[in-house]
């Protein structure tokens, strides 16, 4: 614990520990109906740092995450590209993102940190969280799922507010609800493919996910032979960002990029 | 371009609306360690609005309505839950009368586990109200004489309105709504997208009769109108945008646009 900040300077990170908190809860809900444009469009911050990072590598840059999050590709991505054609008049009037997707990543055990000059802060959270909906894979039967992941969240301050500035997911493990036993699956998938040893590690996810430039992952789902992966640790406190306190290593220049990003996307970034 | 209400406040200011914030989750932490020990009149009584004035507009809202009132809150979250239990309690007496089981005994084979998980919290500029939503990821299990059980995980978005009264916070409006229940050994997922009203009945099992009937919340549809119901930034109280009964939840789009 850092016990050299001043008054001031407490006051500040404990109201930005806060609103992280606030953001995180946000972005959980309205991650939880795919309505990417509500969130990404509105507290996420535009510059070309920003990155957002799943098993099947990262999304460089604002515009690069907002087409994924926000457009045709989150369609693809998220499911509900697949309503197109299933229902008539059922789905009148109504929002086919949160009808398809349910996802209620639940937010528990968090860690947050508030750099020691004030202009970022980072978060470690974990989910114990549930994949549900009605309509299914098929339309016709509904869909239960968990899933738990742990995320690795950087945040930065500018023109007075608090923006989202880096997202790593991890997925970890996730199954049916409540029909199988997930240890077996991983164990009968193993066997199947011949992955009944040690030396399977290689990435597995990199043929899915949306179009983005970082196509390496940091993160496996579990397997039968892979240690507890750190990809993304709990924050320590620290002075400022940097390769070393940050979750999306190689993007961190936000005093160097703020400036030129003053207008980036076209949208004045004031409050 | 996103504009937001955020007003600035003085650095007492801030220290006393942080301290509310993290006051008002044990608050609410509290309401659900209570309602999962069973311990529901309690709960209530511990954790819920205490001003006449405010119990009268006190309400709980389930999928098909509204509660409206203290005593009806207390009817439906208190006495329709005390009502199964003596139920569940007779069933335990019927099978085995030897064992003499009493009134004492009243929750005998409940299991019951209700939490506030992703908390989202905005007070009120005028500090006076605030606004709490956050995800329960639950479960209730009702024993039977016989060594089965009625097991299910229940999960479902609780939206809550919390007043001061003095210097206490207190929980005047809440929404439950519920998304799914899965019961225990069942494989959801091979359930059928509508059910018949009679396998659909183990799911509505909770909603009860409320006295403002209202399609409050569809899972059919899932969370479509979070965006708009989930808190924000707020100045003051107002009743339309509130979670009462005649707030905003569980209006259709159509008659939410001015």
């Amino acid at each position: 614990m850092n016990t050299k900040l001043s008054r001031q300077q407490r006051i500040f990170n404990v109201a930005a520990g806060q609103m992280v908190e606030e953001l995180k809860g946000r972005h959980a809900y309205l991650h939880g109906v795919n309505f990417g444009r509500e969130e990404y469009g509105v507290f996420w911050l535009r510059s070309t740092d920003t990155t957002w990072g799943h098993g099947w590598g990262r999304l460089i840059g604002y515009d690069e995450m907002f087409k994924a999050h926000c457009g045709p590709a989150a369609d693809e991505m998220f499911g509900s590209a697949r309503f197109t054609g299933w229902f008539g008049h059922e789905m009148d009037g109504h929002d086919r993102r949160s009808t398809n997707w349910g996802a209620s990543h639940v937010l528990a055990s968090p860690v947050i940190e508030v750099a020691d000059d004030g202009k970022t802060a980072r978060s470690w959270y974990l989910t114990p969280g549930t994949m549900m909906n009605r309509f299914g894979r098929d339309g016709k039967h509904r869909s239960g799922g968990w899933l738990w992941e742990r995320y690795g969240s950087d945040f930065v301050y500018h023109d007075g507010k608090w923006w989202w500035a880096h997202e790593q997911v991890c997925p970890d493990i996730a199954g049916s609800m409540d029909a199988e036993n997930w240890a077996r699956k991983m164990y009968d998938r193993c066997k199947a493919s011949g992955d009944l040893g040690p030396a399977v590690s290689a990435p597995k996810n990199a043929d899915h996910g949306p179009p983005r430039t970082d196509k390496v992952s940091r993160h496996q789902e579990w397997s039968l032979w892979q240690t507890v992966q750190h990809t993304v640790d709990p924050p320590v406190p620290y002075a400022h960002m940097d390769e070393e306190n940050t979750y999306s290593p190689g993007y961190n220049k936000f005093d160097v990029i703020l400036p030129q990003n003053r207008q980036y996307g076209g949208d004045v970034i004031d409050d | 371009m996103y504009k937001e209400n955020r007003k600035l406040f003085t650095d007492d200011e801030y220290i006393v609306r942080m301290w509310e914030k993290e006051y008002i989750q044990d608050l609410v932490a509290r309401f659900m360690y209570a309602w999962s020990n069973g311990e529901r009149r309690e709960a209530l009584e511990n954790c819920w609005v205490r001003k006449t004035h405010n119990r009268r507009d006190a309400s709980w809202g389930e999928n098909n309505g509204f509660y409206v009132g203290y005593d009806e809150v207390v009817r439906h979250f208190v006495a329709e839950y005390e009502d199964e239990c003596k139920a569940d309690l007779k069933a335990f007496q019927d099978a085995r009368p030897e064992k003499g089981y009493t009134g004492a005994d009243l929750g005998l084979g409940k299991t019951l586990l209700h939490d506030c998980t992703t908390p989202l919290l905005y007070i009120a500029d005028d500090g006076q109200t605030a606004r709490y939503l956050c995800y329960d990821v639950g479960m209730e299990s009702t024993g039977k004489p016989d060594g089965s059980s009625e097991s299910f995980f229940e999960v479902g978005l609780c939206f809550i309105e919390l007043i001061k009264e003095g210097d206490d916070w207190r929980i005047w409006h809440l929404v439950y709504e519920h998304d799914f229940s899965m019961e225990a050994g069942k494989d959801y997922g091979s359930l059928p997208r509508i059910l018949s009203p009679e396998d659909d009945a183990v799911f509505t099992r909770h909603h009860g009769t409320p006295t403002k009937a209202s399609d409050v919340y569809n899972d059919l549809y899932g969370w479509e109108y979070i965006y708009w119901d989930m808190p924000a930034p707020y100045k003051t109280y107002e009743e339309e945008e509130g979670y009462g009964p005649r707030g905003k939840i569980g209006k259709k789009y159509y008659d939410r646009i001015i």
